[in-house]
């Protein structure tokens, strides 16, 4: 992997034509820039060369024998020559030992027709075999892992998967044993290969020798449409292709090399399993299907979104705008939260929108960084975040940075994560204590001294000084942290230290925030937050506010989530829309909750599965959701990108249609669209930030928007320690996005990564309470419990409780009260 | 203009041996449906799935008929063989083929691109019906394998042999 910074160029000839690259450059991608095809199969651009397949054989002048391109590197004035007889002779010999043994599978197999090995036989192999012995017979459609089966007779050896667990994934769970005949691709002890990137594998292998167990024998890939669209799980949008047959989904495939120009700017060209084996829930049997009132008598959708826009209408004009509110979600597109936000302001006038329980206002004081800006940054700070969780194809792409371009890591977080391994530094702080600790970041980078942190934050001001050094030593610095796992004044405190390293000398500093959520920062953008106009316009300008959204736009701040359920619970709160959230289950309070809900005089869910909120609702909208609509994301590095449907439902209008039909509703006289982009485009003329963005703009590799300037960091305020009473543990709640949930419910081939109830503790709480590892405990909180299993590590520092949230049915959140204040738990036996 | 004479005679009698010929010839004519014509073995009338030897599909379920076909009239639907219910001798089998009779243009090309002679286009000629459902041939219409020139075979709804 050559340098992205490298200049130096060197002229050479290949087949008569001649070629300038930048020096370093192996044959093969030489050639690819003049159009000469050299064929391939150990060699993958993202792996580098390795030369053991020697399918890439060249003649070069001035060597005595054939070279293999994807290893020599070119030369100035080196002569190449691909379609020298001596050259075509020596690959079609290659080529016929490689088909030794390979198997006349072609017909039934599930590569067959995009098999690299099949296109190079047919364009460079022998005509005909002259092997007159039966083949080499070996074990077939051995599975790997629930999700990835090996051919082992179809291997052709070429170490690409094995290659790839150890550069990209870096698990180095794919080895290959024994020699000769006898070399195969194994696991240690056979163990299953449930790595969380371990489809990739299926992508890059040349052969089918490692076939999706999902989609084995569904189809032939001719019969596929493919749909170049996002995946719609975590922030970070790989670019996919979804592969349909009449209108049934087939499969999921990483856009990358070998079927398209991979978005380097945002994925890399690798997906995670959740993003390749999770797309099962457009077809899930738990889907809201139609619209329905709350006795079950199934609605028109024109007739639902009617109901529900002249009921809101009629609070509203009763009870006063403050008497409705929106509870949006992460996973929407921008357009359905562009025109839910809309509504609510325009026609509704109250600004109760919100879509998050965490505490986070849009824009940043430093320049939001792309995915990309990672591997050109000299340092990363992650903080609170633990992207292989929450955002695998993060993970990678710092493993990558790390490995490859020598960016240093620096890991600040209350609990072990898998980042600590490449992070050059790591710190781990006492669970809550992270305000505390930032400051005194803040305090060592201003050259201040550094109060003692031991007993509160759990490490020493020396470690926090050396942290200090490294940013002030680093050119450019990007700092990853997660919003949602921030609490109390940490979330003005990442700022403020944003700020500081920014307003460093000679230092570029930028920041991607990485929410939980498909499009958290496409939300924030939208507007969907009580005090935050689209593009991060504070109510307070409100000059700019009205010459947008007119004279008659909402100024008085708007209620949060959270605050939206405890008015709910008080009866202030009449109407409520909740859009493809499930705040029963995911908002702290847990089963209270519910409660609020049942009081309002008026629910409305809009979502795509039945979810314990849909249970509750007035009236339920169906949503087509992910697959089926079309709309815009902005992922964690502000980069707008178009997610286009890959099924059609014809019985059913999107989700922006039905939002617009809804604004209709309320005034004939707003815009209707000819399509997603038509909302698109109203976006870009009202959203600032977003002007740039249009149908054409985002095309291929999507296009970043402008973020907005963050509207004033608020100032340091010590934050007050809080106490342990009874020898209460701190609770510090992990995000899995490998849970099983209702998008991953229990058909999921991937229910292999599903983890059942753990609590992690600390040694020294454990001894002190007396539980070893294994133990059934429960984790009690005032009236609620959750029973887990404890496991006794370093994972996190005493004081604490990690409980990461696996499962819906888990109830975690129910221990949660105010996500803001502490949350003590009591370890029972 | 006597030779023009006799020479047009000539012709006139020619033609009348053709005539005089025929009259007397058996008729090409057959009268179907009481005589049914003998079709040579190489005919493309009927399309049918073959067995092996043991009474397994032939058919993989490879689809390179479905990819062939110039009109594509054939639906093909693979699904993996497993102990309990195995289906063809190979990892894979149809689980669903069907071919609409009325689309197909009797070419012959998917028994051509068969890789395991599972399609076979024979001379079953009689092919008329009522009800337009009936021709798309699904695996159950396709996989008899009647005698040569055994007509009607359970197809088109009506079962009875006729020979």
């Amino acid at each position: 992997m050559p340098k992205k910074t490298q200049t130096e160029t060197v002229t050479l000839t290949i087949d008569g034509k001649t070629v300038t690259v930048p020096k370093g450059t192996v044959a093969v991608d030489a050639a690819k820039t003049v159009g000469i095809d050299i064929p391939v199969f150990c060699y993958h651009e993202k792996l580098g060369p390795f030369g053991c397949c020697r399918m890439c054989l060249v003649e070069v002048e001035k060597m005595p024998k054939l070279a293999t391109a994807c290893t020599q590197a070119v030369g100035q004035d080196m002569v190449i020559k691909t379609d020298s007889p001596k050259a075509v002779k020596g690959r079609q010999g290659v080529l016929e030992f490689t088909l030794l043994n390979h198997p006349l599978d072609c017909p039934v197999c599930d590569k067959g027709g995009e098999c690299p090995l099949q296109d190079n036989t047919f364009e460079h192999g022998p005509d005909l075999t002259r092997t007159e012995f039966t083949r080499y017979n070996r074990d077939k459609a051995v599975p790997l892992s629930p999700v990835v089966t090996i051919d082992r007779e179809r291997c052709i050896a070429c170490q690409r998967c094995t290659r790839y667990s150890d550069i990209v994934e870096q698990e180095t769970a794919l080895v290959m044993v024994n020699r000769g005949f006898q070399n195969r691709v194994q696991t240690f002890q056979d163990r299953p290969y449930d790595t969380r990137f371990s489809g990739n594998v299926v992508d890059i292998c040349p052969v089918g020798a490692l076939t999706n167990t999902t989609y084995r024998f569904k189809s032939r890939i001719w019969d596929l449409d493919n749909a170049e669209t996002l995946c719609a799980h975590c922030g970070v949008n790989c670019n996919i292709v979804v592969g349909v047959r009449s209108n049934e989904f087939m499969r999921v495939q990483a856009k990358s090399g070998e079927n398209s120009q991979a978005n380097d700017a945002v994925d890399d060209g690798w997906i995670c399993d959740k993003g390749r084996f999770g797309y099962g829930f457009v077809e899930s049997s738990n889907r809201v299907l139609k619209c329905r009132n709350g006795k079950g008598d199934t609605l028109e959708a024109n007739d639902a979104l009617g109901q529900a826009a002249t009921q809101l209408k009629k609070i509203t004009d009763e009870h006063g705008p403050q008497s409705v509110g929106f509870i949006g979600s992460p996973y929407g597109t921008n357009e359905e939260l562009y025109l839910y936000q809309k509504l609510f302001r325009q026609q509704l006038g109250t600004n109760n929108i919100d879509f998050k329980t965490y505490r986070q206002t849009p824009g940043l004081p430093v320049e939001h960084y792309d995915v990309g800006d990672i591997e050109t940054s000299d340092m990363v700070l992650l903080i609170a975040s633990d992207p292989t969780e929450e955002a695998p194809v993060l993970d990678l792409r710092i493993k990558k940075s790390v490995s490859f371009f020598d960016v240093k890591l620096a890991v600040l977080n209350d609990q072990k994560t898998d980042m600590d391994k490449p992070a050059a530094s790591s710190l781990r702080y006492n669970v809550g204590s992270e305000a505390e600790v930032l400051s005194a970041l803040i305090e060592a980078l201003n050259d201040k001294p550094v109060r003692g942190l031991e007993k509160t934050a759990g490490i020493a001001p020396k470690q926090i000084k050396d942290l200090a050094a490294t940013i002030q030593g680093s050119g450019k610095v990007c700092v990853i942290y997660n919003p949602a796992a921030l609490t109390g004044s940490a979330s003005d405190r990442i700022l403020e230290l944003l700020q500081t390293i920014g307003g460093l000398p000679d230092k570029q500093c930028g920041a991607i925030p990485v929410a939980p959520g498909t499009n958290a920062v496409g939300a924030l953008d939208m507007g969907a937050h009580p005090n935050f106009y689209p593009g991060g316009l504070a109510l307070s300008d409100s000059e700019k506010i009205k010459t947008l959204w007119g004279d008659e736009a909402p100024l008085q701040p708007g209620l949060s989530a959270l605050e939206m359920i405890q008015k709910a619970a008080s009866g202030e709160l009449k109407g409520l829309v909740v859009f493809r959230a499930n705040p029963v289950v995911d908002f702290p309070g847990g089963p209270t909750v519910a409660e609020a809900l049942k009081k309002l005089d008026y629910l409305v869910v809009h979502d795509m599965l039945e979810t314990e909120t849909t249970q509750l609702a007035n009236l339920v909208l169906a949503s087509n959701g992910p697959g089926y609509d079309d709309g815009t994301t902005t992922n964690i590095g502000g980069r707008v990108q178009f997610r286009k449907r890959s099924l059609v439902r014809e019985d059913h209008p999107p989700d922006w249609v039905l939002i617009s039909r809804m604004i209709r509703a309320l005034d004939p006289e707003a815009p209707s669209y000819k399509n997603s982009f038509g909302v698109t485009d109203e976006i870009s003329q009202k959203v600032p930030g977003y002007e740039a963005i249009n149908k054409n703009a985002i095309k291929g590799m999507g296009m970043p928007r402008k973020g907005s300037a963050c509207s004033e960091v608020q100032g340091n305020g010590a934050p007050a320690a809080e106490k342990s009473e009874n020898g209460a543990l701190r609770l510090r709640v992990a995000n899995y996005l490998f849970a099983h949930d209702k998008i991953l419910d229990a058909s999921s081939p991937l229910s292999h990564h599903f983890k059942s109830s753990t609590v992690y503790l600390n040694a020294e709480d454990a001894k002190a309470l007396g539980i070893e590892t294994g133990d059934e405990v429960k984790v009690v909180s005032g009236d609620a419990e959750v029973s887990a299993e404890a496991e006794v590590s370093d994972r996190c520092n005493p004081g604490a409780a990690l409980v990461p949230r696996v499962s819906d049915e888990q109830g975690l959140m129910a221990l949660v009260g105010d996500p803001d204040a502490a949350v003590w738990v009591q370890i029972k036996k | 203009m006597i030779s023009q004479a006799f020479e047009g005679i000539k012709n006139l009698l020619v033609g009348l041996g053709v005539t005089f010929k025929n009259m007397l010839s058996q008729p090409a004519t057959q009268c179907y449906p009481e005589v049914k014509r003998e079709m040579p073995a190489r005919y493309r009338g009927r399309h049918f799935l073959t067995r092996d030897e043991q009474g397994f599909e032939n058919c993989v379920g490879c689809e390179l008929c479905a990819i062939n076909c110039p009109v594509s009239c054939i639906h093909v639907e693979a699904a993996e063989n497993t102990e309990e219910n195995r289906v063809s001798l190979g990892e894979r089998y149809a689980s669903r083929y069907e071919i609409n009779l009325l689309r197909c243009i009797y070419c012959g090309y998917c028994e051509e691109a068969c890789p395991e002679d599972a399609i076979i286009l024979r001379e079953h000629y009689e092919l008329a019906d009522y009800d337009r459902d009936v021709y798309v041939a699904d695996k159950e219409a396709l996989l008899v394998y009647p005698k040569p020139n055994e007509f009607r075979v359970n197809f088109l709804g009506n079962t009875t042999l006729k020979n």
